[in-house]
């Protein structure tokens, strides 16, 4: 029988465990009072600007989330 | 947002940067239906209209108080003055947004239409006060993210899943965060852009 692959943590084990390690300033409210009611969560990637990348720098990015 | 409360703040993230992100301003525009209307209101980040974010970190703004329900959509600007060679984005985010040169966070100065992407910037998330919440964290690949689905029509799967849990009174509070990347296995070889393995 063959030994079990040894894996690596995956991408998205990274991300939750850095999702809720995140710094937090110590006037934003004390992290006691969120628990995990998160209205909305994304998981972010490194991207280097190329072509279809806009321009970001001095100007205002509005979102929706 | 996919969960009910009374205090918002929103996560900003400059995770894969090596410069530092600086914001000379944030503002959120309430959801139609919020106890405060679609009223514009400036973040602050520990009392500071400006925030410096260091290369690899995350903050949070300090939250405002505000009433909110599941199914809301919440509109964030950022004043972006300092740039990070590289980004920290999610490119399959199918919601559009808006690029504006210069600070346009009094619409009042907005001038002319704006560059439009269909990708998130930054935006790490946005966490709802609850006393009462819970969250189900769901890790997938595109088909979670949203492969297929028209910008803005929140037609994934897993917004479809978060609205079933908000018909049934005894879910109704379970937050549904999609964590999805398009391309990204768990083990084994992929794209540099789907995210480590």
């Amino acid at each position: 029988m063959l030994a079990p692959k040894r894996m690596a943590a995956s991408a998205p084990a990274q991300l939750l465990a850095g999702f809720f390690r995140m710094p937090e300033p110590e006037r934003s409210g004390s992290a006691g009072e969120w628990p995990l009611g998160n209205g909305l969560a994304t998981a972010l990637l490194a991207e280097t600007p190329g072509k279809d990348t806009p321009v970001l720098r001095d100007v205002t990015l509005r979102q929706c989330a | 947002m996919t969960v009910a409360g009374h205090a918002v703040r929103i996560r900003i993230g400059n995770c894969f940067g090596t410069e530092p992100l600086v914001l000379s301003g944030a503002r959120v525009v309430w959801p139609a239906g919020s106890d405060k209307g679609r009223a514009p209101q400036m973040l602050l980040f520990n009392g500071s209209k400006t925030v410096s974010i260091s290369p690899g970190a995350a903050l949070v703004s300090d939250p405002v108080d505000c009433a909110v329900t599941a199914g809301m959509d919440l509109s964030v600007a950022l004043y972006i003055t300092g740039l990070p060679a590289t980004l920290t984005a999610h490119p399959g985010a199918r919601a559009t947004s808006f690029i504006a040169p210069g600070n346009t966070l009094d619409d009042s100065k907005a001038a002319g239409a704006p560059q439009i992407c269909t990708r998130w910037y930054f935006l790490c998330g946005v966490d709802v006060l609850s006393h009462s919440a819970t969250a189900l964290a769901i890790l997938g690949d595109s088909i979670t993210d949203g492969y297929g689905c028209s910008p803005d029509s929140y037609s994934r799967w897993v917004d479809g899943f978060a609205r079933r849990l908000q018909t049934n009174p005894a879910t109704a509070d379970v937050a549904v965060l999609n964590l999805g990347i398009g391309g990204n296995r768990r083990a084994g070889a992929e794209s540099p852009e789907a995210g480590r393995a």
